[in-house]
């Protein structure tokens, strides 16, 4: 089966702006599903509120688009209600590692079977362009006229503190890597997380300066530098810089398979 | 066989009665025996309970499961409550029959956190923004906590919506003789239309497709057609509320429940619910042992409230009592069905306890 099949074409085109990667990211995502023979029935996209989280009224499968910051919590019902199915939260930045932040590091910390694709584009695009935690210091947003005053998070050592086993970061400019990244995650047993840098030339990337999307995608390259060279690269470069990569993919027991185990012996007994 | 529970493990068990596939919560005073008793019996039976990092996500992981199909609870207290309702909100929307227990406390804030109030009526009614159905129990006693949570999930999936069941700190904490036999409601579940998308606003009650069984459901908390698609035309949006309110509305009839006694000739009538159950009976037994012809009204529905039921139920009394334990919610309500006609008085206790019938009886004569 193609990617495209997973596409529902009923409910296209989609409301993103011209020049957002959000796109790709889906793409990468699809791909995966084709890749590995994964049937639409056996896969449940779950999302919470916001750009990203748009994406799954546009696939032929169930999908639900649930409240900001809960995409998680939501899925965690449908996952053990569904445990054979493949459970996929799609969020982003301000919905996941802001207004939902805590779900973000219980879900990582029980290890529930459920793979996250967290978009960041560093800003709130649905509302207008607001600041996100992941806005960089400094930074112009619509609330942050003056430039941003406080730091943004790295959400990999935040979700490497939380226990989630499977930690990754791609950009939707390095689309090979990205889709490498996407299967791997989506082989992975247990929680996973993937980060998946995505420009948004209409607010974020209009207001610090670029007047072409195009532009603005190209300078994603300059953002980022793979951990696989991380020794070649000199510590002045890495800079402001973002590393992407996998960087931990170790699994450990998933609360699924410790939850009915113990059902198993209740019942033997 | 009866058993000798406590409130919040009787509504447990009806809960484990009733068909409980899916516990998810989180500590709160005065209902965290519910989230103790489902940690224990729930592994027993093959089902799932998990406690969640708060009252957000233990909302949204019940609509979540509820969606899938199954019969989904979780239980909560006043400010935990106050947390849930975007959930429940949601839960509206999409039509998610899931079912939420909320032990009420006294408020606002933390309040009360080990005392009785049952200030949360109005909340539960209109907690979450926007129009919205909701359907409202309240039990008077551990037995009907039992029956109502029985009950329940029939009704959240029948009518495809949320169901509340507004408990209080003394009917989940006292303990009292229960039954775990069938509810003795007369509620009647017909053969519903069989519907192929996820929703559906022409009938008012239908039969459709959950999510995992491999039928592209689309679900979202924006307004949205019937495959489940958001839509913002003024008309789609229109048919879709009108839906969503005339579906609760239209068998208010069915859903409403209630009990009363010596209606037809009452001089006055005490009104209440809940907990307030026991003491309105006694005031009524007191008033006619005096030799005032006296009767009393105890919804049990409180939402939706069948207003030309309670208008004919009433419409012999001249004189009305509304006794409750908040600065009069459910009054308003009466107010709102009765007030033209009728004299209404109200009586309020929001101290954290339940006031004597010495006391009531001692307000009540200064308006004879």
């Amino acid at each position: 089966m193609s990617w495209k099949d997973y596409l529902d074409y009923s409910k296209l085109p989609t409301i993103f702006c011209p020049g957002c990667g959000l796109g790709i990211g889906l793409r990468a995502i699809l791909q995966s599903f084709s890749d590995l023979n994964i049937k639409k029935e056996d896969i449940i996209f779950v999302s919470g509120i916001g750009c990203s989280s748009r994406i799954p009224g546009y696939v032929d499968f169930d999908s639900l688009h649930t409240l900001h910051g809960r995409a998680i919590p939501f899925a965690t019902g449908v996952k053990l209600s569904c445990p054979e199915k493949n459970v996929i939260v799609i969020t982003g930045d301000g919905d996941g590692l802001s207004i939902g932040g805590n779900h973000m590091i219980h879900a990582a910390r029980r290890n529930i079977n459920i793979k996250v694709f967290l978009f960041n584009n560093m800003t709130y695009g649905m509302t207008g362009g607001q600041a996100s935690p992941t806005t960089p210091l400094k930074k112009y947003t619509s609330t942050t006229p003056y430039g941003k005053y406080d730091p943004d998070f790295d959400s990999v050592k935040l979700l490497d503190g939380a226990g989630s086993g499977f930690i990754a970061r791609g950009t939707v400019y390095h689309y090979n890597m990205l889709l490498k990244i996407v299967k791997q995650s989506i082989i992975y047993k247990g929680f996973s997380f993937v980060e998946i840098l995505t420009p948004c030339p209409t607010y974020y990337g209009r207001l610090q300066g670029f007047d072409d999307p195009a532009k603005f995608f190209m300078k994603q390259k300059d953002l980022v530098y793979s951990i696989d060279q991380e020794d070649k690269i000199k510590e002045e470069d890495k800079k402001d810089k973002l590393p992407i990569g996998i960087f931990k993919n170790e699994e450990r027991e998933t609360f699924e398979e410790i939850y009915f185990k113990i059902l198993k012996d209740i019942k033997e007994k | 066989m009866k058993d000798f529970l406590q409130g919040n493990i009787a509504a447990s068990f009806g809960a484990i009665d009733g068909g409980i596939d899916f516990f998810a919560g989180y500590p709160i005073t005065p209902s965290s025996e519910i989230l103790e008793t489902f940690s224990k019996e729930l592994p027993k039976l093959g089902k799932i309970f998990i406690q969640m990092e708060d009252e957000l996500a233990s909302i949204c992981a019940i609509i979540g499961a509820s969606l899938t199909g199954k019969r989904a609870l979780t239980a909560t207290s006043g400010p935990g409550f106050s947390l849930m309702q975007e959930g429940i909100g949601y839960a509206s929307i999409v039509e998610a029959p899931c079912v939420i227990i909320n032990v009420m406390r006294g408020g606002p804030s933390t309040g009360l956190p080990t005392n009785v109030s049952q200030g949360d009526y109005m909340q539960s009614k209109w907690g979450t923004h926007g129009d919205h159905p909701i359907i409202i129990f309240s039990p008077k006693n551990p037995q009907e906590f039992y029956w109502l949570t029985r009950i329940s999930f029939d009704v959240a999936f029948y009518y495809r919506n949320p169901v509340i069941i507004l408990s209080d700190e003394s009917v989940a904490h006292m303990k009292a003789e229960v039954e775990r036999s069938l509810p003795p409601f007369d509620f009647k579940f017909k053969e519903k239309r069989k519907i192929d998308l996820p929703f559906n606003f022409d009938y008012d009650l239908t039969s459709n497709p959950y999510i995992g069984m491999g039928k592209n459901i689309k679900i979202t908390g924006l307004f949205h057609d019937e495959t489940g698609f958001p839509v913002n035309e003024k008309n789609k949006v229109e048919k879709m509320m009108d839906y969503l309110i005339r579906k609760i509305e239209n068998n208010k009839e069915n859903l409403f429940i209630y009990e009363q006694e010596n209606l037809e000739d009452a001089e006055i009538v005490f009104i209440g619910f809940g907990i307030m159950g026991g003491l309105i009976k006694e005031l009524k037994n007191i008033f006619n042992s005096k030799g005032i012809k006296s009767g009393f009204f105890r919804p049990i529905t409180l939402n939706p409230l069948d207003e030309n039921k309670i208008e004919t139920l009433l419409k012999n009394t001249k004189k009305i009592f509304v006794i409750e334990l908040n600065k009069g919610q459910l009054y308003l309500d009466i107010k709102r069905i009765l007030s033209y006609k009728k004299e209404i008085n109200f009586i309020g206790f929001t101290r954290g306890d339940i006031p004597t019938i010495e006391e009531v009886y001692e307000k009540i004569k200064r308006f004879l």
